[in-house]
């Protein structure tokens, strides 16, 4: 088991026994807070060298940061609003993606005589000769 | 001494050298603990977001998660997007306010008011983050 693994080990536990007041934890803020911190630490240190790395890496810049007695400017900002922006951006687009997903799935499964009913209740006019497919077609660019 | 507090003790004892290896191997992955002022602590804690958030980004990209941990993950970003963002506002009108103030253009009140509710969005912030975390993780 290598340093990595250890501590890791030592973080899941360590955050355990913070939380647990019957084997010494606390129930203070101040331990709440460690445990939260030791989680993070733990999950990050899960997630392979990539985060890990990058932890490391913007913890140098906060690190000096402090050391230059600075605070963050405009630029620093802007740019971590950017890349958060982008990921949020992503991250909305894949559950929306899964959302039509499951809309469509759940036409499909239903009879024609379920789908008119679904186009009677959403004022929607469907021919009498429409197919199933059809009808599916008239929901979705009604919903679009 | 009973058998209950030996055995507290030695587990208190292996979480003691558990804690050197741990400080260790993340001496240098702890932002937040580096952070020595208000605006830097607010801005260790939205980088650490933004990391997770980048994570989780990959994460649904990779089709390789089912399509309800990709919406819990969505939740979870929702929510902590909202505070995270209303936290970098607070920064950057606590900034200004604080250059007023040691300027003499602002009173005191008005710059204890911002610093602290600058605090309140780190507080918040926080355990939304914990809750993407937590989405992630049970996502892989």
């Amino acid at each position: 088991m290598g340093i990595i693994e250890l501590a890791l080990v030592a973080i899941k536990g360590l955050s355990v026994v913070l939380n647990n007041p019957a084997v010494g934890g606390k129930s203070s803020v101040k331990f709440q807070d460690a445990s939260e911190l030791l989680a993070l630490l733990g999950e990050l240190l899960t997630r392979g060298d990539e985060a890990h790395d990058e932890l490391v890496a913007f913890t140098k810049v906060v690190e000096g940061m402090a050391a230059q007695g600075r605070a963050p400017n405009r630029v620093e900002w802007d740019t971590l609003r950017g890349r958060s922006d982008a990921a949020h951006d992503i991250i909305q687009a894949a559950a929306a993606a899964t959302e039509e997903e499951t809309e469509q799935v759940f036409l499909e499964e239903l009879t024609k005589a379920e789908l008119l009913a679904q186009a009677a209740r959403d004022g929607v006019s469907v021919p009498s000769s429409a197919t199933k497919a059809q009808i599916i077609e008239l929901l979705e660019a009604v919903e679009e | 001494m009973n058998h209950v507090t030996v055995g507290v003790r030695q587990f208190q004892t292996f979480y003691l050298l558990a804690i050197m290896l741990l400080l260790q191997a993340c001496a240098g992955a702890n932002p937040i603990a580096k952070a020595e002022t208000t605006e830097q602590r607010a801005f260790a804690t939205y980088g650490t977001f933004v990391i997770i958030e980048e994570q989780a980004a990959k994460l649904v990209s990779s089709g390789q998660i089912s399509d309800s941990a990709v919406r819990a993950i969505a939740r979870a970003d929702s929510q902590v997007k909202s505070v995270a963002d209303s936290l970098l506002d607070a920064t950057l009108e606590f900034t200004v306010i604080r250059a007023e103030f040691e300027s003499g253009g602002t009173g005191e009140e008005q710059f204890v008011r911002a610093m602290n509710e600058l605090n309140g969005w780190v507080e918040r912030a926080r355990p939304l983050i914990a809750n993407l975390i937590s989405a992630v993780r049970g996502a892989e």
